[in-house]
């Protein structure tokens, strides 16, 4: 016991007039701060310079994100009159959105993917967002493709990579895989009941084909809209697909849940898993449903005799008993017509859940074809809808209008990692 | 017995000695959640009275106290009462007593504080010496220009 008594002597400090906090509790302040505060203290000292890049640190603010203010990607595009658009991706706190849904915001002209040289956001994850390219370069519907990685906190980016060419349009998604501690990202195609399926290691960049999907990717047979993440999400390490196993057997009008499955591909290991939906679900489904992600949870979301709008969430990613069922409301509660005779015009239509306030209790949803979003409240039942508009900063006099993608935003938490 | 003998460990009273000699009745289940105390205490069962050489009587009162009433509003509104001198030794006496909850409180607490604070500021909070060449500073802040906006005054 004195042993003890001894060590902890050597621990105890005089009381001086000025407090000196022990370097592994500054750390510990430090990792509770935001990014922009940590890049400018990189001044206070040459330790701190060195710290806020240190891995070990990084893991540690990435670690206490959960706690810090979450946030999700606000994207807007805006139409100059001169040829093509950009968007612009802001990393937009959830609380403030929840707090105040009608405001004008304005948009740094840093947010533009325009001086990126990138037109589409493929993902993000542990505040990284990964954008890519894609352009015609000749009359033949030849197209180039690459990737950029940026860290909006830091004003980081890295330089272009995964560069291909080809006739074909591929989808890209991107996730971390714990198990190597590697960011990938996925190109994948389907055509001709036949799916491609190609991954690239953040650092090797290299593209290399691995198996194609066991089943058929519902979304991408019907070629939806291809930024929306209806119909592949990244969740826990890998990418999950919502499909079905014999396509001809699909009938918009006459499907039920046990037709569809989930197939996930572990990042890790690059094979397949598959995972049933919500046995519970009795009745026939109107419309295509879709997979989100709401409060870290995988969600499977559908119409119901046309008249309701269902999401499930699984609990515990993997553990197919932990289907939930997390809200049911009608479609006339929410201020939303759907129309279901016309079924190619039908996914503008399809509610797709985007993120989850802190609380969870109020998701925010969006229909493809619309400029608003939906808040619904679920202790109180109310709905509200957003009334939103972003002004970019523009020193020239050109007139632009400006349309929020609702659809394309995603969770999002600020970190330090390194884009390179 | 054993029942009986755990009724008696829960409303057994213990002293904790401040370094300034302060005494501090608790009772034992608050104790416990001092790691340190904890650890003295299974280390000599019968102790009564445990020192607590680092902590003076003023910081070691408030700890008990966040101990007895800690939740998220009372958190909130905990930090708002002490200068940084405080929070900082409060952080020290969390640290070396080995009290998780009250640590990240603190520890957030400062960071908030700190947050909107110029580089200046910081160096005198936790008494830092500036090693870097003028020059090396200028570079930075060009570097980082974006990072300055929005700063409270010193």
């Amino acid at each position: 016991m004195n042993m003890q008594l001894a060590k902890k002597k050597k621990k105890c400090i005089t009381l001086p007039s000025t407090v000196v906090l022990p370097h592994d509790l500054i750390v510990e302040v430090l990792s509770y701060l935001p990014v922009k505060s940590l890049v400018r203290f990189m001044s206070v000292c040459k330790s701190w310079k060195t710290l806020i890049y240190d891995p070990t640190f990084v893991k540690l603010h990435l670690k206490r994100s959960p706690t810090r203010n979450p946030l999700f990607t606000l994207t807007t595009y805006h139409v100059p009159r001169t040829l093509g658009y950009y968007y612009s991706v802001i990393p937009y706190p959830i609380s403030r959105f929840i707090e105040n849904r009608s405001f004008n915001l304005s948009v740094d002209p840093y947010y533009s993917l325009e001086d990126k040289e990138c037109s589409h956001i493929v993902g993000t994850c542990n505040g990284l967002i990964c954008l890519s390219h894609y352009s015609y370069i000749d009359d033949q519907f030849n197209k180039e493709f690459w990737l950029r990685l940026w860290n909006p906190a830091t004003r980081t980016i890295s330089p272009q990579f995964g560069y291909f060419r080809g006739f074909n349009v591929f989808n890209f998604k991107f996730g971390y895989d714990n198990s190597t501690g590697k960011y990938k990202v996925v190109a994948f195609r389907y055509h001709n009941q036949k799916s491609n399926v190609r991954i690239l290691s953040f650092g090797d960049n290299v593209w290399r084909d691995i198996e194609g999907l066991p089943a058929v990717p519902v979304h991408l047979h019907f070629n939806y809209h291809e930024h929306a993440a209806i119909g592949c999400v990244y969740l826990c390490g890998s990418l999950n697909w919502l499909a079905i196993h014999n396509i001809n057997e699909y009938n918009y009008k006459d499907i039920t849940v046990g037709q569809f499955l989930i197939v996930s591909l572990e990042l890790g290991t690059e094979t397949y898993n598959q995972y049933m939906l919500p046995r519970r679900v009795d009745g026939v489904l109107s419309g295509t449903p879709t997979v989100s992600v709401l409060g870290g949870c995988l969600c499977f979301s559908y119409s119901y005799k046309e008249t309701d709008f269902v999401i499930w969430q699984m609990k515990k990613f993997g553990v197919e008993d932990s289907w939930t069922q997390f809200l049911k409301i009608s479609f006339h509660n929410l201020q939303v017509e759907c129309n279901f005779s016309k079924p190619r015009m039908m996914h503008y239509f399809e509610l797709v859940p985007l993120f989850l306030s802190e609380n969870g209790d109020t998701p925010v949803l969006t229909t493809i074809g619309d400029s608003n979003a939906i808040l619904y409240n679920l202790s109180d039942n109310r709905v509200e809808q957003t009334k939103f508009t972003a002004a970019r900063i523009t020193t020239s006099s050109c007139s632009t209008s400006n349309i929020t993608c609702w659809y394309m935003a995603m969770d999002f938490v600020e970190s330090l990692v390194s884009t390179f | 017995m054993a029942e009986e003998k755990s009724q008696a460990s829960s409303s057994k009273m213990l002293t904790l000695k401040a370094s300034d000699g302060v005494l501090f009745e608790v009772e034992l289940n608050i104790a416990k959640e001092m790691k340190t105390v904890q650890a003295y205490i299974d280390d000599c069962e019968d102790i009564e009275t445990i020192p607590i050489p680092n902590v003076l009587g003023k910081h070691l009162a408030i700890v008990i106290e966040y101990i007895k009433k800690t939740n998220e509003e009372y958190d909130a509104e905990f930090e708002k009462q002490w200068n940084m001198d405080d929070l900082q030794l409060l952080l020290l006496a969390a640290n070396y007593l080995n009290i998780s909850g009250l640590q990240e409180c603190l520890c957030k607490a400062i960071a908030k504080r700190i947050e909107n604070k110029s580089p200046e500021y910081v160096r005198k909070v936790f008494n830092i010496e500036n090693d870097h060449s003028p020059e090396e500073e200028a570079k930075l802040r060009k570097e980082y220009k974006w990072a300055f906006e929005g700063v409270d005054k010193d």
